[in-house]
């Protein structure tokens, strides 16, 4: 059983790395909840079941635990208060800026909103988003919008 | 900053650089390195709290003392670390497989208990250890200053005892809160 939860984990570990990123500003801390949501995910393998989709399940215990596991809040090291500049080209250098840009952006948002943002973006719907966060469909769109337009302000 | 442009900055963030043999090691407890340090910082209180007793003991001639001044001060300084045992147990064994408002109310309910037991056994455990000193002692003024400010010791530390898990009570209320829609 734990070949085949390592292989999952494996395939979609960059779920868990941009959670712990999302909810923690060092890179200590990152690394501390990487770790917690690996264990937490394979303490909750028992109860998956196969029919469900393996990211949502793994998107819902990562976001509990980044929520449940409390940490001191310490001076950000990593992130800058600063938006870098939005580049358009294509290189690896200009897709790393933009994706410091938008954890940037998602840390001025407050914990709830960055699990429904989180969730968006990767395109689930908004029953799925329900389904995990644990308020209505129409709830989840009214977030969406307000979240949205905080986003826009955050980024222009 | 365009919706879907942010949509394909999300998907594609995010590493894999995590071996196979590297995430197995984060399933075991022993290697987890927030336990790792919880674990040690209670190893630590617990034989603080034994050289404590210890001490009591043997300078403050505790074989004169009567037993149950002996039994209760003892007693105290268990539940003590049986409480903080508790609260290593609650923080790690949360229940994420459930939706993250239901996470929330139901951790928000375990941590309330855990924060009135704490705040409790830390009552009893100072208390125990105002009772074994003063029992016996014929009281002065200058005596009965030196009680007063241990009184005053054991609220603060009965207080910042109940207040350690305020601070994640607190944040987790939030979370409630954000998600429905009450701030």
């Amino acid at each position: 059983m734990k070949e085949e939860f390592l292989a999952l984990v494996d395939e979609h570990q960059n779920i868990i790395h941009k959670v712990s990123r999302m909810y923690r500003n060092t890179i200590e801390d990152q690394e501390d909840l990487f770790q917690d949501i690996v264990l937490q995910l394979w303490k909750a393998y028992p109860n998956f079941r196969a029919e469900s989709k393996i990211s949502a399940w793994l998107y819902r215990i990562a976001l509990n635990t980044a929520m449940a596991v409390f940490r001191q809040n310490k001076p950000s090291l990593e992130f800058n208060e600063e938006l870098p500049e939005l580049t358009s080209d294509n290189s690896l250098e200009a897709k790393s800026e933009n994706e410091e840009r938008l954890y940037t952006a998602l840390h001025k948002l407050s914990l709830a909103e960055r699990a429904i943002m989180a969730l968006y973006l990767e395109d689930y719907s908004y029953a799925e988003i329900a389904d995990i966060v644990g308020i209505s469909e129409n709830y989840v769109g009214v977030r969406i919008n307000r979240v949205k337009s905080r986003l826009k302000k955050i980024l222009t | 900053m365009g919706i879907d442009e942010l949509k394909n900055t999300w998907k594609s963030a995010g590493e894999s650089h995590r071996t196979s043999s590297e995430l197995k090691l984060m399933t075991e407890l022993k290697h987890n390195g927030r336990l790792k340090r919880i674990r040690r910082r209670l190893l630590i209180e617990s034989m603080l709290v034994l050289a404590f007793l210890t001490l009591f003991y043997t300078g403050l001639d505790g074989a004169d003392k009567p037993l149950w001044t002996i039994v209760t001060l003892i007693l105290s300084g268990v539940v003590y670390i049986i409480n903080r045992l508790s609260g290593y147990h609650t923080t790690q064994n949360i229940k994420p497989d459930t939706t993250v408002y239901q996470m929330s109310q139901d951790l928000i309910k375990q941590l309330e208990r855990l924060s009135v037991s704490s705040g409790m056994s830390a009552l009893f455990f100072g208390a125990a250890i105002i009772l074994f000193m003063t029992i016996e002692i014929e009281f002065n003024t200058q005596k009965y200053t030196m009680l007063a400010g241990l009184i005053v010791s054991l609220f603060a530390f009965s207080f910042l005892s109940y207040n350690i898990w305020r601070k994640q009570i607190s944040r987790l209320q939030q979370i409630i809160h954000q998600l429905s829609g009450d701030s």
